[in-house]
């Protein structure tokens, strides 16, 4: 057990220094699930977002971790989170089964789904702080603010910043600077 | 460097003689030279002083008028002095007005004159005289006079000085040098002899005196010093060499000393690490003894059931023999364990309060089978006034029950009573439980070793009464361990009076208490049990035991009433799902209990099946009873009927999380009994798998499990909100210590030790836990000793 804890600790450094240094995205086939990956990912976008103060409750207040749409990708998150805080808070991971309950989430992802659903969901969040995370690729494209996308064999992610500023979550630029860079009219590619 | 203090007393004698004389003839020239300069300044700046008022009075009128014609000729009479080499005179202001020059340029001259007086500059001296003329300052006058004839004449002074000097001191040198010896040689010749003393270490050496002056009371001095030296250099080589022959021994000491701290050291490592091997051991062992011995247990149990519903009578003893057999050893197991554990200090305490009355209900109730068996009457007293105690409850129960059923055990037809009263000991406040039976005693020379682990009275008591012979032992390290005291005394023939004495709350012991963890939140009522409850209304306690044997192997709760009043009663505090009634009972009999149930609103809705060997089925009808059926009744019938009472299982399956397939298809199959679907899974990563797949209404989960194991499952499954509320059961073969217990605080609703429940208790078990009721009395210790 403890070499396991161990394991998934080195998985989050491991990714890290991925997003830090190298920006090539982390690759499913070292050893960890997709889904693992994406967990751990997920977890860092967390401390490299800063939400309004207040926004993520008061002190000992969970930082709720919404997921729709992807059941199996649960357990996995909860094993990437177990132990872990965001900023300071603790995390629960919520099974959203009605998009009405998105909304009250810091985090929400969103497991593969057709643009119309897409588009639901993200109309249902609209205005509040939530961090919404897609696996389509198109998620960014539709609204979403950050998307997971393949790339070969790789995981990356594409960050659509006008939605990021209009939920009034600031991005951190050491991510941004891994990332595709998607901004509506004239678009532009980050690095 | 040598320096002076270093060179040899001869020559220090030599050159201190020298620098006297030296000194002495250098100050007397020096005089000699100072006074003949002195004079020979003062006379000639006199002349010269002489020569200039003669002048200034010469030239006042030159002054005057301004006559430098005249000046020059005054100034010029002047050159009769032949040292004289320049002279000039300057006007009020300062200007020069006239001059004369011997040998040298004009333009030498001062420009200015300065206040008056004379000057030595460079062999010459000058000399500035104010020209005053009616008591005015007109002008002054200079001269300058040559003193080279002064200087000559003293330099010949000199060296004749110096060859005095020089004479003097080399006659100094001749004579001192001879007369030093006076002193030198007898002072050489000590510190000769003490170089060699200090050489030679040779004390025997004596300095010759050759005078009685102060070097000669040195000598003797110093010939005595060197007898007494001698004399204490003898014995200080006697105490040296006893002083040797100690510290040989010392030495030797030293070092067998040092060796057997080392052997003591070494053997001490070897203790701890023993010890620390032994902890290990005993942890590994509980868990890997047990979770073998509850396969056995458990097997055995489900085939000796299986065996009588086929109608297999042949195997159902032997069956039974194994499952019996295995229940002792794994009681021999727990004892062996809990007793290493308290001779090492590992057992932790779980301080609570618990209520003295509470105690001795739950021990009539666990002992009164064992009382029965042995037709004894168990009589429980309390004195008044006792409220609760602080103790580890478990440990506790275990002690008492102990003595319990030893006392149950040794008596036959006799009483077994328990007495609790406050007593005082030094002061402090106690609270002492006897437990007084009447049986056969002890004899003395059995009393001695009656705590003792592994006695018991003989070996072939253990083979009449049974016991692991540890019970007492166990009972005893409790007791010390929670501030108290055990103790016995008898009467062979008469009976036996145990007694455990504890401090009462307040009083801590010294054991460092652990701070006492509340038990798990109860849980809301998650999940209802498939099968309610089913109350039995008879006074016949064989009917109670043979429909509790029946129903409750099918998955039904039993509450049992012995007589009509008490139905009555029960029926109303738990609202069963169906009642079994018998009519012809003491008292209030069945027809009676029918109709008040029939009028009472609360509980008229629960079906009444009528049990009796009346055939009266029409007046049952009549009075609303739902079913009729004449004793004897066969099971199936019964179960069958009951079964539609039965509230309907809605809820989802139950998870079984544990990696030993022996150990979870016990789990599976007792928990199917009883709530129906069980879905199960191998370690905690497959566990949360099948969660995303299907809800389950309760968890249970083995700690222990390769990859992720019920502590990460558990933290891991509180995360998610959809999961958290699911009612998580702990059921392990692994010894819970204080660190355990608190890292799953508030997260699980139960612990279970395997082996503690068989499959069907642990099915009611939960069931109750479910339910929201009172969660189930620790199982009263399954090791009953003998004495």
């Amino acid at each position: 057990m403890g070499l396991l804890v161990h394991l998934r600790g080195c998985l989050a450094l491991l990714l890290m220094a991925g997003l830090v240094a190298g920006g090539d995205g982390a690759a499913p086939s070292a050893g960890y699930s997709e889904e693992e990956i994406k967990g751990a990912m997920l977890y860092n976008f967390t401390r490299f977002v800063d939400w309004p103060a207040g926004a993520l409750g008061g002190e000992g207040a969970p930082v709720v971790i919404g997921v729709l749409g992807a059941d199996s990708f649960i357990p996995e998150l909860a094993t990437v989170l177990r132990g872990k805080a965001i900023y300071g808070h603790p995390v629960a991971v919520r099974h959203i089964e009605r998009i009405a309950g998105a909304r009250n989430c810091a985090v929400l992802f969103v497991g593969a789904a057709g643009p119309k659903e897409i588009v639901r969901v993200l109309q249902s969040t609209a205005g509040a702080h939530v961090l919404t995370i897609g696996d389509s690729l198109e998620f960014a494209r539709l609204g979403g603010m950050i998307a997971f996308i393949r790339d070969g064999n790789r995981i990356r992610f594409e960050v659509n910043l006008d939605a990021a500023e209009r939920a009034g979550l600031g991005m951190s630029s050491k991510m941004l600077h891994l990332a595709t860079v998607y901004r509506a009219g004239p678009a532009r590619a980050g690095n | 460097m040598r320096t002076f203090r270093d060179i040899s007393i001869r020559r220090k004698l030599v050159a201190i003689n020298m620098v006297a004389s030296s000194v002495a003839l250098s100050l007397a020239c020096g005089t000699f030279l100072a006074y003949e300069l002195i004079t020979y300044r003062k006379s000639v700046t006199q002349q010269l002083s002489t020569a200039a008022q003669i002048a200034a009075q010469g030239t006042t009128a030159a002054l005057t008028f301004e006559d430098r014609r005249s000046a020059n000729e005054t100034l010029a009479s002047l050159s009769a002095e032949p040292n004289l080499v320049a002279a000039c005179v300057y006007t009020r202001d300062g200007r020069p007005f006239a001059a004369f020059t011997r040998g040298e340029s004009r333009r030498d001259l001062p420009r200015h004159p300065v206040p008056s007086g004379a000057m030595f500059e460079d062999h010459h001296l000058l000399y500035f005289q104010p020209i005053v003329f009616d008591g005015d300052r007109i002008g002054t006058i200079y001269l300058k006079r040559d003193l080279r004839d002064m200087y000559g004449r003293l330099e010949r002074y000199a060296g004749i000085v110096l060859g005095v000097w020089l004479l003097a001191l080399l006659a100094a040198f001749l004579l001192s040098s001879r007369l030093q010896r006076v002193i030198s040689e007898p002072t050489l010749h000590l510190a000769e002899m003490a170089g060699q003393v200090s050489a030679g270490r040779d004390y025997s050496l004596r300095a010759v005196k050759r005078g009685n002056d102060e070097i000669g009371i040195l000598v003797d001095s110093f010939n005595e010093m060197m007898g007494q030296i001698q004399a204490r250099t003898r014995d200080l080589d006697y105490a040296r060499e006893a002083l040797e022959r100690h510290v040989v021994e010392l030495c030797d000491e030293i070092a067998s000393r040092q060796r057997v701290q080392d052997e003591l050291l070494a053997a001490k490592q070897a203790a701890e690490e023993s010890s620390h091997a032994k902890s290990v051991f005993l942890a590994n062992m509980s868990h890997e003894l047990r979770t073998p011995l509850n396969a056995i247990i458990g097997y055995s149990e489900m085939l000796r059931e299986e065996a009588e519903e086929a109608g297999l009578r042949k195997p159902v003893p032997d069956l039974e023999r194994i499952s019996v057999a295995g229940k002792h050893l794994l009681t021999l197991i727990n004892s062996v364990l809990d007793l290493s554990k308290a001779e090492a200090g590992k057992t932790e305490l779980l301080w609570e309060d618990v209520t003295v009355t509470q105690i001795l209900e739950d021990a009539a109730g666990a002992l009164a089978p064992l009382a029965r068996q042995n037709r004894n009457q168990l009589n429980m007293y309390c004195a008044p006034g006792v409220g609760s105690i602080h103790v580890d409850v478990v440990k506790f129960r275990q002690s008492l029950y102990n003595l319990l059923s030893n006392a149950c055990k040794f008596t036959r037809d006799g009483t077994v009573s328990v007495n609790v009263v406050p007593v005082s000991v030094d002061g402090a406040a106690y609270l002492e439980w006897r437990v007084t039976d009447t049986g056969i005693g002890i004899a003395p020379d059995q009393m001695r070793k009656l705590f003792q682990p592994f006695s018991q009275g003989d070996a072939s008591t253990t083979r009449k009464y049974g016991g692991t012979g540890l019970g007492l032992a166990i009972s005893r390290r409790f007791c010390e361990l929670m501030g108290g005291t055990i103790s016995a005394a008898s009467e062979p023939g008469k009976g036996a009076t145990f007694t455990i004495r504890l401090p009462l709350a307040g009083q801590r012991p010294a054991v460092a208490a652990a701070p006492a963890i509340p038990p798990p939140a109860r849980i809301a009522r998650a999940v209802e049990p498939r099968a309610g409850s089913i109350l039995v209304v008879d006074d016949d306690p064989t009917v109670h035991d043979l429909m509790r044997r029946t129903l409750a192997k099918e998955g039904f709760d039993v509450v049992v009433a012995s007589n009509g009043e008490e139905g009555l009663r029960r029926a109303r505090e738990i609202h069963p799902a169906a009642i079994t009634l018998d009519v012809f009972m003491p008292g209030m009999d069945g027809w009676t209990v029918l109709g008040a149930l029939k009028n009472d609103p609360d509980v008229a809705a629960i079906p009444v099946v009528l049990v009796t060997i009346s055939d009266d089925r029409q007046r049952g009808c009549v009075l609303g009873a739902a079913e009729f059926f004449q004793k004897p009744v066969e099971p199936e019938r019964l179960v069958e009927a009951l079964r539609k009472w039965q509230p309907e299982w809605t809820a989802a399956p139950v998870l079984v999380v544990d990696d030993d397939p022996a150990s979870r298809e016990m789990t599976v199959r007792a928990l199917r009994r009883r709530f129906g679907s069980v879905i199960e899974a191998a370690d905690g990563r497959a566990a949360l798998t099948c969660l995303t797949r299907q809800k389950p209404g309760l968890i249970v989960v083995d700690l222990v499990m390769p990859g992720m194991d019920g502590f990460d499952f558990i933290a891991t499954l509180r995360l998610v909100e959809e999961w958290r509320r699911i009612p998580v059961v702990v059921l392990t073969a692994k010894d819970i210590d204080r660190d355990d217990r608190e890292r799953l605080h508030g997260l699980v609703q139960r612990i279970f030790r395997k082996g503690d429940c068989d499959g069907v208790g642990l099915a009611a078990e939960i069931a109750d836990l479910l339910k929201g009721g009172q969660a189930c009395a620790p199982a009263p210790p399954k090791c009953l000793e003998a004495r």
